[in-house]
């Protein structure tokens, strides 16, 4: 569940308030942290851009305006900043599966009790996520692992409801497809 | 409608409105290929479900937030610098360009002074205004004699009945009737 960010720390935050800027980052990284994460599937990166995203937020507040919710500005611009990311390191063939696998040891160790199939299995689903066009990967990140209401999707990715739907649809279809040979390789590979 | 569309909705279950949903289960019902497909896109929802809610969290949040605040910090030292560095280089076009909105003015301000001034034809004397009416006519003596001249010299330049040109014979024509 995504906080809430207090009106009167935003308005401060406007005027220029450095401490009331400061618990907006404190109380919403944690949120963005995990969205970006959810798209490049690394720790670094995903840190990176959570800073980058609170950076332009401070530059752009004076245009923030209340009836937006901020963590949908917050989504918007940590999406826009991830695919922006990734679509570079598309272009510099930096993607490598030896730093999803890396990055997943940072995670199982944050919660090392539950750490099992569940962590493994969104590291992979990550992956396979990120085979998606940028449109289809929003969607199915924003839907289906932020679980967010249709109408927000619609407002952070800017695409009507059909186009959510269609790109949801090939999404998951991908995802379930390269799921089932995940397995299956995972399968052969046991002895 | 038929699996194919059915199937297109299991895979959309969660964007159906309950109508439709009503539908598909109506159809799962009787349509094992269908159900048993729904099943398993169950458990993958189910799993993308699971995953979804897995803790992602920062590794160290204050270092996290400590570094935004001194990008935040260094950023708007670097616009007040842009400031100061370019605010003399302002103030000196601006100078520049209040010069010249002044010389423009005053330019078009004395443009429009001599409009207002009495035009020249009001202050023409009486005989100034009668030298040019003699002027003129006797301009206008000088030039009916110059083209009577010129026509003599044309007519009388006429060359032999048998050179059959056009202006020859335009010649030729306008001698018989000056005759």
């Amino acid at each position: 569940m995504p906080p809430a960010a207090a009106p009167d720390l935003i308005e401060k935050a406007k005027g220029g308030d450095h401490h009331a800027f400061r618990k907006v980052v404190e109380t919403h990284q944690g949120f963005a942290y995990a969205v970006a994460f959810r798209f490049v599937g690394n720790r670094s990166e995903a840190e990176d851009i959570t800073q980058e995203a609170f950076v332009k937020l401070w530059k752009n507040i004076a245009k923030y305006r209340p009836e937006i919710k901020l963590t949908t500005w917050l989504y918007k611009i940590v999406m826009n900043l991830s695919l922006d990311f990734l679509k570079s390191t598309y272009r510099k063939n930096q993607s490598k599966m030896e730093d999803i696998e890396s990055n997943l040891l940072v995670i199982d160790k944050v919660n090392i009790e539950q750490r099992s199939d569940d962590t493994e299995m969104l590291g992979v689903i990550i992956e396979l996520a990120k085979q998606l066009t940028p449109k289809q990967q929003s969607a199915f990140i924003l839907r289906d692992l932020e679980g967010l209401p249709v109408e927000e999707v619609k407002e952070i990715t800017g695409m009507d409801q059909g186009q959510i739907k269609s790109n949801l649809y090939y999404a998951r279809i991908k995802v379930r497809e390269e799921l089932g040979k995940h397995y299956q390789e995972a399968k052969n590979l046991k002895p | 409608m038929n699996c194919t569309e059915f199937e297109k909705q299991i895979l959309l279950f969660t964007e159906l409105t309950s109508d439709d949903q009503t539908k598909l289960a109506t159809h799962l019902a009787t349509c094992k290929g269908c159900s048993i497909l729904f099943e398993s896109i169950g458990h993958t929802n189910n799993l993308i479900s699971r995953v979804s809610k897995v803790n992602l969290e920062i590794e160290d949040p204050i270092r996290l937030t400590n570094e935004v605040m001194t990008r935040i910090k260094k950023e708007e030292i670097k616009w007040w610098s842009h400031f100061d560095v370019t605010f003399p280089k302002l103030e000196l076009s601006y100078l520049k360009y209040s010069m010249a909105t002044v010389s423009l003015l005053l330019i078009i301000g004395f443009g429009l002074e001599q409009s207002k001034l009495p035009v020249r034809s009001e202050l023409i004397s009486i005989s100034e205004i009668k030298n040019v009416v003699l002027n003129r006519k006797s301009f206008q003596a000088e030039l009916k004699k110059s083209k009577a001249s010129a026509n003599l010299s044309f007519v009388n330049n006429c060359k032999s009945p048998f050179n059959i040109t056009k202006v020859n014979e335009d010649c030729l024509k306008q001698r018989m009737a000056s005759k």
